[in-house]
């Protein structure tokens, strides 16, 4: 499986994970659950702030599937798809391990998620802790293939790039014409807003 | 089949990237099984993805799904007769239309060769290729399995990936001029920056799925920092 990113040949393993989740929903169920991502997506600039403050999050695709999706026929036996549920598909992307990645959804998102996913069958709530990891691992689905663009790269690692990046070079731009003792004294100030910004970023191993 | 849920819903976007969420039919088993194994094959490519040479795209993610999850009793099982390849893809641009002009441009190949083992696929390569012909092609079946993304959230939603390449390319080089020149007097310390900011600007920019160790001399990517 292919659940991490990778780069270089399949030697180096980049940062981001992908985590899938599809669950059952009752049909009639499932426009409510839609209306209400809809809802949190309207609303996602000041409702996402949590999610935001976890910094491990860099991408989320939030869908709900009809029955109707999975109409195709199987060629060899000529047989339809008949589904009795539609399905919440959960994608995410995070950095880092699997466990703390669950947990921190537990802790810090349950009444959101408990929210979306409560509308799912056999969900058994964000707590206990256990029985929602044992349901998320009985259900999630392995990715067969996983790229991202900056594989060395955190969610944390991005901000703290911008960041510099912006910095940097708007110093550039107003240093140009200063003389050495007043440019030393704007790099240290310089240093000082960006000195959070200057760790190491590379892979995780080679 | 798939509802068109249409390029145009602003419930796909967010800031300047597209949320591109699909659900592809395969052919048949055969072509289930050479897909997984295509896909698990491409770990091995040069840049972990042939999506590396699509400067478009931040993320990407494949998956054959042929099985529904079973909740047990009293819930009734649901049985796929026909596999699915998700396709989950997050990119720089306005319309699904950008992505397949992308793909057929950069990736051709690769997209014969996944989508070729999918239901529907109307790109033949067959005959003289005309780009323009095959993106349309390519977009309208993208858009025809395309599911819309209800809730879509990315952490930087108004950076391209050139813009972070680039952001990531200047911290590297920075913090290894930063380590490298703490002792040095104003008029040294101004002079090596004027000239660390001119190669910089000079340097090749860092590519998508790469590593950053063939950065060229002077900036202080990929060298050890001198004392």
């Amino acid at each position: 499986m292919a659940n991490r990113a990778r780069t270089d040949e399949g030697r180096v393993l980049a940062k981001s994970v992908s985590f899938v989740l599809p669950t059952p929903v009752s049909p009639r169920a499932s426009w409510f659950v839609r209306g209400a991502l809809r809802f949190l997506n309207y609303f996602r600039e000041t409702d996402t702030k949590t999610a935001r403050d976890l910094s491990f999050l860099s991408f989320l695709h939030w869908v709900v599937l009809k029955r109707d999706d999975f109409d195709s026929v199987n060629s060899e036996s000529g047989q339809k798809n008949r589904l009795e549920h539609d399905y919440n598909l959960f994608l995410s992307t995070f950095d880092g391990p699997w466990q703390p990645y669950v947990d921190a959804f537990s802790d810090v998102l349950g009444h959101a998620i408990d929210f979306v996913w409560s509308f799912s069958i056999g969900y058994p709530g964000s707590k206990p802790d256990s029985k929602f990891r044992k349901y998320i691992f009985l259900n999630q689905l392995d990715a067969h293939h996983h790229y991202t663009a900056y594989p060395i790269a955190s969610v944390r690692d991005v901000r703290r790039a911008l960041h510099l990046q912006s910095n940097l070079s708007e110093f550039a731009e107003q240093s140009k014409d200063l003389e050495p003792e007043q440019f030393a004294q704007e790099f240290r100030r310089l240093l000082i807003r960006v000195q959070n910004d200057l760790g190491t970023i590379g892979p995780l191993e080679k | 089949m798939i509802l068109s849920s249409g390029s145009g819903s602003g419930r796909n976007r967010y800031g300047s990237k597209y949320g591109y969420t699909a659900l592809f039919p395969i052919r048949d088993a055969d072509c289930r099984v050479a897909l997984r194994k295509s896909l698990l094959d491409m770990d091995a490519h040069k840049y972990g993805s042939p999506f590396s040479d699509v400067p478009r795209i931040h993320l990407a993610r494949l998956i054959v799904w042929d099985g529904l999850p079973y909740q047990g009793l009293p819930s009734k099982a649901d049985r796929l007769e026909a596999g699915y390849l998700i396709f989950m893809c997050d990119f720089d641009g306005e319309t699904v239309r950008n992505l397949a002009g992308s793909l057929v441009v950069n990736a051709f190949d690769f997209v014969q060769d996944i989508w070729g083992k999918c239901s529907g696929f109307p790109v033949t390569g067959e005959g003289p290729f005309d780009t323009n012909a095959a993106a349309k092609q390519f977009a309208d079946y993208l858009r025809r399995y395309q599911v819309e993304t209800s809730l879509f959230f990315c952490d930087q939603p108004h950076a391209t990936v050139e813009e972070i390449l680039s952001g990531i390319k200047m911290q590297i080089a920075f913090a290894k001029f930063v380590e490298a020149n703490q002792a040095d007097d104003p008029v040294t310390l101004q002079q090596k920056f004027r000239q660390f900011w001119e190669d910089l600007k000079g340097s090749q920019d860092l590519l998508p799925g790469r590593l950053p160790d063939t950065e060229p001399r002077g900036t202080g990517l990929g060298e050890k920092a001198q004392p």
